[in-house]
């Protein structure tokens, strides 16, 4: 963080410490894309991760009064939001209806130890960047499956494909935009199998 | 296996999608408990496909922002706190001021003023008395003309148990004796006595406060027994606790972990949470009243109602078959998940109920078994169970969504005007699914806040929802509980014309409860077809 974003951030607790919504409001303007990245690679549900990441800076307003002015907000905040992601979990536990649970369990464990040192932030920036190389039919895709939520189902019905070769090709357009990111940010290790050289930028037929 | 084969791609493709097999699944739990690299792998894939839709909203973040500003707004309890804050930092710099150089008329009006405001925030009820059983008091019971509990009001019992609501939230179980005394809605000072603490995430960083020491909730359930000799012990349940002994170092309990705490230190020991009262037991002079029609009878004209305290009562709980228009069938009994069931053709046949439905903002549920046809029309998936009146958002309804506000095919309860929770998971496949919306009661209850929708046993993710007041109106209905019938299409909207609006599809076991389910209450409905206890 350069002298000048630490120096604003400064300015801005201590504003929100007096209960000024306005300075509260740009915290959350810088850090929810951060919050919710870190939140959203835990949870399987994107909408869960959404109101969670609200909870997040509720209960940070809350507490404003005990953040330093003088350290980074980031790591307090993501402090919050593993707090409140156990409580969810506690509370909602899931009945296992989709993936293994065992193997759903295991997953968990990876992204959390992947993501142990934060980065969850860095890696949404990275995708985005990922992402706006990507246009034609493959982002047509992409925003049909994610942006719209779609079903693999309704997609395979409005495409005239099998949902087997949707989902493949869905698959690799995660591939390659994992390879993209891991040739964006420093220590991110590619998606397997991925091609040799990780590819900066995805080409449409990708 | 080699993470890079076609196999692993294609495994890890459906994992990723949620449609792999459960052989497929034991396949690649296999693989991903030998390699690391597999496991490595598909971590990372999944993290893609959690960031992709974050990923393609905005990155600016004014929306949530703005949202989370009008949510600290809106949320009398902070507004509340600040006031009281900004008050009392305004009586502080006064004072230092000495009243000497402000203006002394000026002065005294604000602290005047002030002091108003003051005493007006002082007198906020930081708690509520939620339930009691055998409650035996210690002298004079205290008086709750009202239920609500004031500043610095202490409570001593010599036996029963006492349930304290607070306003963030926490939820209090005291187990007779105790002496408490309530210093503020975040603050419990304990004399003696066993209590257990629940905390939601509103009510984070709660204390229980003793003599020798605190106990601050990070996130958790967690109990503080003090007997009258000074022992004092912490148990956590769930969650994480900070306790620290007043003259010792602070000591971080994770759930399962307990200390002892005396002026000789802090001592580890096994924690038990059979020790303490964690809930209140269930009313005894209220069970739950539910409608329950199963669609069991092989023919006929009329569902009994199989549930409890709704028969006999004030209207007839049978449910009658009817037809709008001649051309239209009555719904006909079709194989259902227990039993028989009830199909709708979406051509006009429907039934009703001369009971009216749930009102007002009292608490509810509605479960039952629906089967929706993948092609569904826009007009077909409304209205599956309905009531109430379409005035306002005084109405209350069940549908699969089929209009262009929010996703298609998904669980929608609805209140008219606007106001609606839709749910995440696609209804449309032909298939039994088991859906349940809880509605929790509350004096001003919201869809936003008070609303549970589940589907298949499973908490529904919402995926869109409004902050509309709950107030069902089934006075001014003019008919009872409708199922099959979209709540709008009314005699005179079909007399202007509007296209008919009936529901396209199965049900089967449907309970109309007269009050809020718990989510193991709902599986087991949906499991072993178990009415409410």
């Amino acid at each position: 963080m350069s002298l000048i974003d630490h120096s604003r951030d400064v300015a801005l607790i201590r504003a929100a410490q007096d209960h000024d919504l306005g300075a509260f409001a740009a915290l959350v303007q810088k850090h929810h894309a951060g919050v919710w990245a870190c939140l959203a690679v835990r949870m399987d549900s994107r909408h869960d991760a959404e109101d969670l990441a609200q909870e997040v800076f509720l209960t940070a307003f809350r507490k404003i009064d005990s953040c330093d002015p003088e350290r980074p907000m980031a790591p307090w905040l993501r402090g919050i939001a593993m707090n409140l992601l156990a409580n969810y979990r506690r509370k909602f536990r899931a009945i296992p209806v989709g993936l293994h649970e065992e193997l759903q369990t295991v997953l968990d464990a990876e992204v959390a130890g992947q993501f142990e040192n934060a980065g969850e932030g860095e890696m949404l920036d990275a995708l985005r960047e990922c992402l706006s190389l990507v246009d034609g039919p493959s982002r047509a895709l992409l925003n049909a499956r994610y942006a719209d939520g779609c079903s693999i189902e309704e997609l395979a019905r409005q495409l005239h494909k099998r949902p087997s070769a949707l989902s493949m090709q869905l698959h690799r357009l995660r591939v390659v935009l994992g390879d993209c990111i891991a040739s964006k940010v420093p220590d991110s290790v590619a998606v397997y199998p991925s091609t040799p050289t990780a590819s900066p930028s995805p080409s449409p037929s990708s | 296996m080699n993470p890079r084969s076609m196999q692993w791609q294609i495994l890890a493709a459906g994992a990723v999608e949620g449609n792999l097999s459960k052989e497929e699944m034991e396949q690649l739990m296999s693989i991903c408990a030998e390699s690391a690299e597999a496991r490595h792998a598909l971590g990372r894939l999944l993290a893609v496909d959690r960031l992709l839709p974050l990923a393609m909203e905005s990155a600016e973040g004014s929306l949530a922002a703005r949202e989370a500003v009008m949510r600290i707004e809106q949320d009398e309890q902070v507004s509340m706190e600040m006031a009281w804050k900004t008050a009392e930092r305004a009586r502080r710099w006064l004072w230092q001021r000495r009243l000497k150089r402000v203006g002394t008329a000026a002065a005294a009006l604000a602290v005047i003023g002030l002091g108003a405001w003051w005493l007006a925030m002082w007198q906020v009820a930081p708690a509520s008395v939620m339930r009691s059983e055998g409650m035996v008091w210690v002298g004079t019971p205290p008086s709750f003309t009202e239920p609500d509990l004031a500043r610095g009001q202490r409570l001593q019992g010599a036996n029963g148990l006492l349930e304290l609501g607070f306003r963030n939230g926490a939820r209090v179980v005291l187990e007779g004796p105790f002496d408490v005394e309530l210093r503020d809605e975040t603050e419990i000072y304990l004399r003696q006595g066993r209590i257990s603490v629940r905390c939601p995430s509103s009510a984070y960083g709660f204390k229980v406060v003793t003599e020798q020491a605190e106990v601050v909730d990070l996130g958790t359930e967690f109990c503080v027994s003090l007997e009258e000799e000074g022992k004092m012990e912490v148990h956590v349940l769930e969650g994480a606790v900070e306790a620290k002994g007043f003259g010792h170092a602070k000591t971080t309990l994770l759930a399962g972990e307990a200390v002892r705490l005396s002026k000789a230190g802090v001592k580890r020991m096994e924690v038990d949470a059979s020790a303490f009262v964690t809930d209140m037991p269930s009313r005894k002079d209220e069970p739950i009243r539910f409608i329950h029609w199963s669609f069991d009878e092989p023919q006929g004209a009329v569902v009994e109602d199989r549930g409890r305290g709704f028969i006999g009562g004030d209207s007839d709980t049978r449910l009658l078959m009817k037809q709008f228009g001649k051309k239209a069938e009555e719904p006909k009994r079709t194989a259902g998940v227990f039993g028989g069931g009830l199909s709708f053709a979406g051509d006009g046949g429907y039934a009703e109920t001369e009971f009216p439905g749930i009102a007002g903002n009292q608490g509810r549920s509605i479960a039952l078994w629906v089967r929706v046809p993948k092609d569904v029309g826009v007009y077909e998936g409304h209205g599956i169970v309905s009531w109430g009146t379409v005035s306002g958002p005084r109405a209350w309804q069940l549908s699969a969504n089929t209009t262009t506000e929010g996703l298609k095919g998904r669980l929608r309860i609805g209140t008219y005007d606007g106001g609606c929770v839709i749910g995440t998971t696609d209804l449309r496949d032909g298939q039994w699914h088991h859906v349940a919306v809880v509605m929790y009661a509350g004096s001003r209850p919201n869809l936003s806040t008070n609303v549970l929708l589940y589907v298949d046993g499973k908490k529904e993710t919402v995926s869109r929802r409004t902050l509309t007041e709950i107030q069902t109106n089934v006075l001014e209905a003019g008919h009872g509980v409708w199922m099959g019938r979209n709540i709008v299409y009314t005699d005179e909207a079909a007399r202007k014309g509007a296209p008919k609006m009936f529901f396209r599809g199965d049900v089967d076991e449907v309970f109309i409860v007269d009050a809020a389910l718990s989510q193991d209450q709902i599986v087991r409905m949906m499991r072993n077809n178990e009415p409410p206890g």
